[in-house]
């Protein structure tokens, strides 16, 4: 049990760089619609934001977290290029539901709760000093 | 509902050619140029103000000052440190050397918050008030709170148990362990408005695991202090500075408690991160760590200790418990056989959220060492490096 504990911030860690690869490929490679793009830009920031306010980088590493913000607003370039090129009406029917539910727009519950989740996050940090 | 279709041939022959579509084709939609922009630019805002915010802050050290021999010695230790206060106790040697980095004068002065280090001086009133009579390390719970322990599982718990980790009380009250996550999250002091009468609480309500085994427990030690301020008389504060502090000179060292109570000048330390970490000052919880003090102090403090003429010296000689063939116990304060021939070191360290703390000395050969620094990383290696010799200095 206290190996698990042990273990348990670098799972963390893992698991939420996993996350922000994720969104990072998404936004890099996948044609999304304007609003998921937004969508995943917030949710890459409060997983940022989780990883710092909760130190699972040493100081030795702060590089790190800067090299995956400014990888993030590369691929959040693409992925505003891709969005503003004409869009290919035909053949989307032939995309996998998944990759066809990115051409959609989100929820706007799920848009409004992210954006809450960077405010409130972004204030702790603030306040975190 | 769908228009009927032709059904495909069952033969795969070719069907008659679909009819040509000759409506216009609807333009491809349009996209807010604008509209994308604004949403990508508060998407990239956002990423990076989350890392400015919340990324970890390189630590570099600090310029050295004071004597030259030890910052050049210790320096390859003290990576990812900034401000760190030194002072070593040569063997036969009166004055303490002193030296720092990032110190403004490298004269010791520097304030730093000690952490657990200050349970050593909740040992020394401990073995005041026994050297006085006041107290023995028998002595129970429901002897000094008499009906307040009333029910309590830990009214039977002495005094020796607490003052050795051996009481079965964890570190921190399973009741205040919600409000402890968030403020260690926010890097703020997760002992803050628990004041002695709460702390006295928490414990009582605890049931004890594991009694008679070593597990660190910092509620421990403050109920120890609180007990001994029940028994002896005025608030921890008072009471230390009265049986330790004055009497050594100490007059750098304080038990803010609150932060209030803090000096002006009291700067803010640094999370393992290199964030900006509140100070603790730990209210109630104080007697276990809440105390701040300068190299130049600890070091008079420690070689007090070392020499045998601190109030309450025995706290730390005198030993209580076996924990290992190379681990013992005295009052609060840890002993540990080094490798080979290198001799036993009598030490204690400390961490805060933004500090970090080791103080101890070699029984064998004399050699004692105080390290202090404004980050939470362990000193544990230099010291002991410094403590076995293993440091030119």
């Amino acid at each position: 049990m206290s190996t698990v504990l042990g273990l348990l911030p670098l799972l963390v860690l893992l698991f939420l760089a996993g996350t922000l690869i994720r969104a990072g490929w998404q936004l890099a490679l996948r044609p999304l619609h304007p609003h998921r793009m937004l969508l995943l830009s917030l949710s890459s920031a409060s997983t940022l934001a989780v990883l710092g306010l909760a130190q699972l980088l040493p100081a030795a590493l702060w590089w790190v977290m800067w090299l995956e913000a400014l990888g993030l607003v590369v691929a959040i370039a693409f992925a505003g290029r891709r969005a503003l090129a004409p869009a290919d009406a035909v053949g989307t029917e032939a995309l996998p539901p998944r990759r066809r539910r990115l051409l959609e727009a989100p929820s706007r519950a799920s848009l409004i709760g992210e954006v809450v989740l960077v405010i409130v996050l972004l204030g702790l940090a603030v306040y975190a000093g | 509902m769908s228009a009927p279709t032709d059904p495909p041939s069952p033969h795969g022959a070719p069907s008659d050619p679909p009819p040509v579509d000759r409506r216009p084709k609807p333009p491809p939609p349009t996209v807010d140029r604008r509209r994308v922009l604004a949403l990508g630019g508060i998407g990239a805002i956002a990423v990076l103000g989350a890392a400015a915010l919340t990324a970890p802050r390189p630590r570099r050290l600090g310029e050295p000052s004071g004597d030259e021999s030890l910052t050049s010695a210790l320096a390859p230790y003290l990576a990812g440190h900034s401000r760190v206060g030194i002072a070593v106790l040569d063997p036969d040697v009166e004055e303490p050397r002193l030296a720092g980095f990032g110190t403004d004068d490298g004269e010791g002065a520097e304030e730093f918050e000690i952490g657990s280090v200050s349970k050593t001086f909740t040992g020394a009133l401990l073995a005041l008030a026994i050297e006085h009579g006041e107290a023995d390390l028998s002595d129970t719970v429901a002897d000094i709170l008499g009906e307040g322990a009333t029910g309590s599982d830990i009214a039977d718990v002495q005094l020796e148990e607490l003052a050795t980790h051996t009481s079965g009380l964890p570190t921190i009250p399973p009741s205040r362990l919600p409000l402890t996550i968030p403020a260690s999250l926010l890097r703020k002091d997760p002992y803050a408005g628990r004041d002695a009468e709460g702390v006295i609480a928490d414990a009582l309500a605890v049931t004890p695991t594991g009694r008679g085994d070593y597990a660190y427990s910092n509620l421990a030690i403050a109920l120890l202090g609180q007990l001994l301020v029940r028994l002896v008389g005025p608030a921890y504060p008072e009471l230390l500075r009265e049986r330790v502090l004055d009497p050594l000179g100490l007059a750098a060292t304080t038990v803010p408690e609150v932060p209030a109570n803090l000096a002006p000048t009291a700067r803010d330390g640094a999370a393992v991160s290199g964030l900006s970490a509140a100070p603790w000052t730990m209210a109630g919880t104080a007697p276990a760590g809440g105390i701040r003090s300068t190299p130049a102090d600890m070091a008079t403090y420690l070689q007090a200790m070392r020499d045998g003429t601190a109030p309450g010296a025995s706290a730390a000689t005198e030993v209580l418990r076996e924990r290992s063939g190379t681990r013992r116990t005295a009052m609060t304060w840890h002993h540990l056989d080094l490798d080979g021939e290198a001799g036993t070191v009598i030490w204690h360290n400390g961490m805060t959220g933004g500090y970090a703390s080791f103080v101890g000395w070699n029984r064998d050969t004399g050699l004692g060492v105080v390290l202090l620094t404004d980050t939470a990383l362990s000193l544990d290696e230099a010291a002991l490096a410094v403590l076995a010799g293993e440091v030119e200095r």
